[in-house]
């Protein structure tokens, strides 16, 4: 009997590293199952500051993302959209260079070339291209995080949005939750995915991949606070050279959703990025329809009581 | 140069559509929401009327509970076939997350489901096995406990089935902020016609005399719950079903009227159609409310 009971034993404790101390005694079986890691000491908050005015869209950091995050690359598939044959951001693809054209409808190749480099540098400007290597948020308040029923999505240490995926039930949740259409469930495992802030390599003292990977610099990541000192100052200086358009999009918090941990400094409107002007948190409207439907439940229900009631007297 | 010539003819390539991933919510989810409503509607009036008058639905209530659980039974199979890794459903029952209107819905169904078992079982253990007087009047009223029991629960259910859909970023229904409130009253109002049904397959014509009414006050409820559910998201419903926007709503009020006046006057026939009127409908509108979220 006892030898039974040690071999059952012995099983469950397998799952337990050898160096870790047992609260429990000989409950520690029992308590393994149930047992809960307490979340890591928070850190300093960490951000991504993504010059957008500076990126010349030669995607390094999908490339750098796709190879350390391993994620398998999927056939060529051409967009009509300029260079971007990413499509969206998906389970495949953690981040996505957009790519925006802004050029005249009149074909300008027939104008006399400038002869020279100053002349070319000085040629009226015929049009832009704006390009964007947009993510995942990392939204200081994540909606994907609170509509997940498993707790598979959890806020790290460094104030990022991580997804264990070996968790994930493959519910959808969290991709209808999201309101910048980021993370999406792999056809393939069944499981919820997008950028996982290289997590493993900040728990190593590394930056991203990404952020390594960017040859311009475009792509920031540091503490928040020195993240933020950046944009702004970059942003004035655009002001101040003869671009106001340029803006800061989720360093401070919008009217119905909080900053980002991945904000952006755009040269247009934000929804010519495709991103929303102003998210919203669908938590805001819980309360409210809670109690919309329970007024409904409680209306109808004394109803049909009070007339079981009404025909029983 | 003419860049605002560009910007003005010209959106980018990522504005004008929806922002947001579609969570592939198709025929399951669509069948899912109905079958969930039907059966947690079902339990919530099946509780009312044998609670408030026992004496007249006493006589259905073991088979009605039996009924409830084969349809509660098929949506359990619904939402986890659903899942991207049904295998892994359980861990949504580690945790409870009341900012996760799923988490809400996954333990409430998990509590009906147990609750409505423990009333089947003592609703039918004392007929089947003949116990004492005394064990037997112990068991009736475990069985009247476990029926409040599983009817709150399954209020719970009803509660989380809209707001699991408002409370996210998808188009259309991101604004429906009387969705709750319509899921509630059509799901009360398919329960009352589907035990309507019921009491006319038993050969209880009493029951449904009395069903009449509250029948009639739920349709009411329903149109008014819908009316302003409309409101909510006539825009998104303009562009996404286009002139058919109007069929469904249509489809939906004359349905309506004429489940009520089959009610009142087409005898047991007239409520079977009623009920299956109502049913229909609502599947109807569940198609149509959860097709305002395909991208454009
Ligand atoms: S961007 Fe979307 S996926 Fe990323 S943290 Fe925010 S809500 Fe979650
Ligand atoms: S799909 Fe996975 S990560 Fe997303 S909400 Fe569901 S369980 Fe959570
Ligand atoms: S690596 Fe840097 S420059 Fe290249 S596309 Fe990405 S953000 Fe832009």
């Amino acid at each position: 009997m006892s030898s039974l009971k040690d071999a059952i034993f012995a099983v469950i404790r397998r799952a337990y590293p050898a160096d870790e101390p047992r609260p429990n005694g000989r409950l520690d079986p029992v308590y393994a199952l149930f047992r809960r890691y307490q979340p890591r000491e928070a850190e300093r908050e960490l951000a991504y500051f993504t010059d957008t005015s500076i990126c010349s869209g030669c995607k390094s950091c999908e490339m750098a993302c796709k190879q350390w995050n391993q994620i398998e690359s999927e056939p060529i598939r051409w967009s009509g959209d300029s260079y971007d044959n990413t499509f969206d951001l998906s389970a495949k693809n953690w981040r996505h260079v957009k790519f925006i054209e802004r050029f005249p409808e009149e074909n300008a190749a027939n104008r006399p070339a400038p002869k020279t480099i100053d002349g070319l540098l000085k040629e009226q400007k015929s049009g832009d291209w704006l390009f964007m290597s947009d993510q995942c948020k990392h939204c200081q308040t994540s909606p994907c995080h609170e509509a997940c029923p498993t707790g598979a999505i959890m806020r790290n240490e460094f104030g990022g949005v991580y997804y264990q995926t070996d968790i994930c039930m493959g519910c959808r949740m969290c991709m209808a939750a999201c309101p910048f259409g980021v993370p999406e469930v792999s056809p393939e495992t069944g499981h919820s995915m997008k950028c996982a802030e290289c997590y493993d390599r900040l728990r190593d003292g590394l930056t991203p991949a990404c952020q390594l990977a960017c040859p311009t610099g475009a792509i920031e990541f540091g503490p928040r606070e020195a993240m933020l000192e950046k944009a702004r100052a970059r942003m004035r200086f655009l002001h101040e050279n003869g671009h106001p358009e340029a803006r800061l999009y989720g360093a401070e918090d919008f009217a119905n959703y909080s900053g980002l941990n991945s904000f952006y400094l755009l040269m247009d409107k934000p929804e010519v990025y495709g991103l929303p002007a102003e998210p919203v948190t669908p938590t805001t409207f819980m309360p409210g329809d809670y109690l919309r439907g329970i007024a409904t439940l409680v209306a109808c229900a004394a109803a049909v009581a009070s007339c079981l009631m009404g025909s029983l007297l | 140069m003419n860049n605002m010539t560009w910007i003005k003819g010209r959106p980018s390539p990522y504005e004008l559509h929806d922002l947001t991933h579609f969570p592939d919510w198709r025929n399951l989810i669509v069948w899912d929401a109905f079958i969930n409503n039907l059966a947690s509607g079902l339990m919530v009036i099946i509780a009312l009327t044998g609670l408030a008058t026992a004496r007249v639905f006493g006589v259905l209530l073991p088979y009605a509970l039996i009924l409830a659980f084969i349809i509660l039974a098929t949506d359990l199979f619904l939402l986890i076939a659903d899942l991207g890794d049904p295998w892994r459903f359980l861990h949504s029952l580690r945790v409870f997350r009341p900012t996760s209107p799923l988490s809400v819905g996954v333990w409430a169904l998990t509590g009906y489901a147990v609750c409505l078992f423990l009333a089947i079982l003592t609703t039918w253990l004392p007929a089947i096995l003949g116990v004492p007087h005394a064990v037997g009047l112990h068991m009736a009223m475990a069985s009247r406990m476990f029926t409040t029991l599983a009817a709150l629960c399954a209020a719970v259910v009803i509660c989380y089935k809209g707001v699991v859909f408002s409370c996210t970023s998808q188009p259309g229904v991101k604004d429906a902020r009387w969705l709750t409130a319509f899921m509630v009253s059509d799901s009360l109002l398919m329960g009352c016609g589907l035990y309507m049904c019921f009491a006319v397959c038993l050969g209880a014509a009493m029951a449904n005399a009395w069903l009449m009414v509250p029948f009639h006050i739920l349709l009411l409820f329903r149109f008014g719950a819908f009316w302003l559910l409309w409101l909510d998201v006539a825009p998104r419903a303009r562009r996404v079903h286009r002139s058919n926007a109007f069929i469904f709503v249509m489809v939906y009020i004359v349905g309506g009227i004429i489940a009520a006046a089959l009610a009142c006057k087409g005898g047991q026939p007239g409520i079977l159609a009623a009920g299956a009127l109502v049913l229909l409908t609502g599947l109807c509108e569940r198609y149509w409310i959860i097709g305002l979220t395909r991208p454009l």
